[in-house]
C-alpha cells in the first residue's frame, strides 16, 4: 500500500503519443489492450522469443498480459507496425525510457513474409526521428544476441556503435545453451546530426 | 582484384567479383542486405572451421574487415 502511494504515475506525453507515419507503415501507439493484441501472434513463437532473450519459450494468455505490462505513453511505448499495403499488423516496436533518458529499443516483425524487406530500417528510422525530437531522450540503446545476424546487420547499417558484449550471458530456454549478447548505442544528438546530413545530401 | 574475401562477398551478394572493391560495405552496396550478411557470416565460419566470436561478428561490415579476418586466420 505504501509502495503504491509512493509510485507517482506520470501523465502521457502528448508529443510522444502522436502517431508515426513512414512510407509503408503506420506506427500506432498502443494502449495496453492493443499491445496485448498486436503482440499475441508471437506469444508462442519460440524463435522470436529466443531472439528477444525472453525467459520462456512460450507464454499463456495470462502470462503474456504480465509480460507486456502497461504502456503508459510516458516511459513505456508499444507501437503496432501496421502495413498500409495490407492494412494489417506485421510487428511491434517497444521503447522504454528511463529516468536518465536512455531509450531501450526492441523490434519484432512476426510476419515472416516481411523479413528482409527493409522493415527494420524504415520503422526504426521513424521511431528514432520521432523520439530524438524530444528532450527526454538522450541516448538509444539495444541488446541483441550475437548470433542474431539480421539485428547485428541492422544496428551496424543504422550507424549504432557496438559498445561491448557479454560472453555466455543468457541461457536460452529454447536451445538450453548459454548465448553471447552484444550492446549497441547511439546518442540522440548523433542521430539528429546523421539525419540532418542525409537531408542535405538528398537536397543536393 | 582477386582474393578469398572478394570471392566470399561476391557469392553472398550474388554479384560479380569485379564489382567488389575495397570500398564495398553494407553502407555502400545495395546488394549487401541482411540475407547477404547472413550468408557472409556463415561462409566465413565454414571457411575458418569455427563459430565467429561476438567481436568478429559485429565488425564484419565491409570488405576490409572480412579480408583482415581471413588474413589473420
Amino acid at each position: 500500500m505504501v509502495l503504491k502511494l509512493m509510485r507517482r504515475k506520470e501523465p502521457p506525453d502528448p508529443y510522444l503519443c502522436k502517431p508515426i507515419i513512414t512510407d509503408r507503415f503506420n506506427l500506432v501507439n498502443c494502449t495496453r489492450k492493443q499491445a496485448i493484441k498486436s503482440t499475441a501472434p508471437w506469444r508462442t513463437d519460440s524463435e522470436i522469443l529466443h531472439n528477444l532473450m525472453m525467459p520462456k519459450a512460450a507464454y499463456t494468455d495470462f502470462q503474456w498480459v504480465k509480460v507486456v505490462g502497461r504502456p503508459d505513453g510516458h516511459a513505456r511505448f508499444f507501437h503496432a507496425i501496421v502495413a498500409k499495403e495490407i492494412k494489417g499488423t506485421i510487428g511491434t516496436h517497444r521503447l522504454t525510457i528511463d529516468r536518465s533518458g536512455n531509450a531501450s529499443l526492441a523490434l519484432v516483425i512476426h510476419a515472416r513474409s516481411w523479413w528482409g524487406k527493409g522493415v527494420f530500417e524504415e520503422v526504426r528510422t521513424g521511431i528514432m526521428d520521432h523520439f530524438s525530437a524530444s528532450d527526454r531522450v538522450v541516448r538509444f540503446q539495444g541488446r541483441v544476441l550475437s548470433r542474431n545476424f539480421s539485428s547485428i546487420y541492422n544496428y551496424n547499417k543504422m550507424g549504432f556503435r557496438m559498445i561491448g558484449f557479454d560472453r555466455k550471458a543468457w541461457l536460452s530456454p529454447v536451445t538450453d545453451e548459454h548465448c553471447d549478447t552484444v550492446y549497441y548505442e547511439m546518442l540522440s544528438e548523433d542521430w539528429q546530426k546523421k539525419r540532418d546530413g542525409q537531408d542535405k545530401t538528398d537536397a543536393q | 582484384m582477386h582474393s578469398e574475401a572478394v570471392s566470399i562477398i561476391a557469392k553472398a551478394l550474388g554479384t560479380s567479383e569485379e564489382s567488389i572493391t575495397p570500398e564495398t560495405s553494407l553502407m555502400t552496396s545495395a546488394e549487401w542486405d541482411s540475407l547477404a550478411h547472413f550468408r557472409i557470416v556463415l561462409s566465413l565460419e565454414e571457411r575458418l572451421g569455427r563459430p565467429l566470436d561476438p567481436a568478429e561478428i559485429t565488425t564484419l561490415a565491409d570488405f576490409t574487415a572480412i579480408k583482415a579476418l581471413l588474413e589473420h586466420a
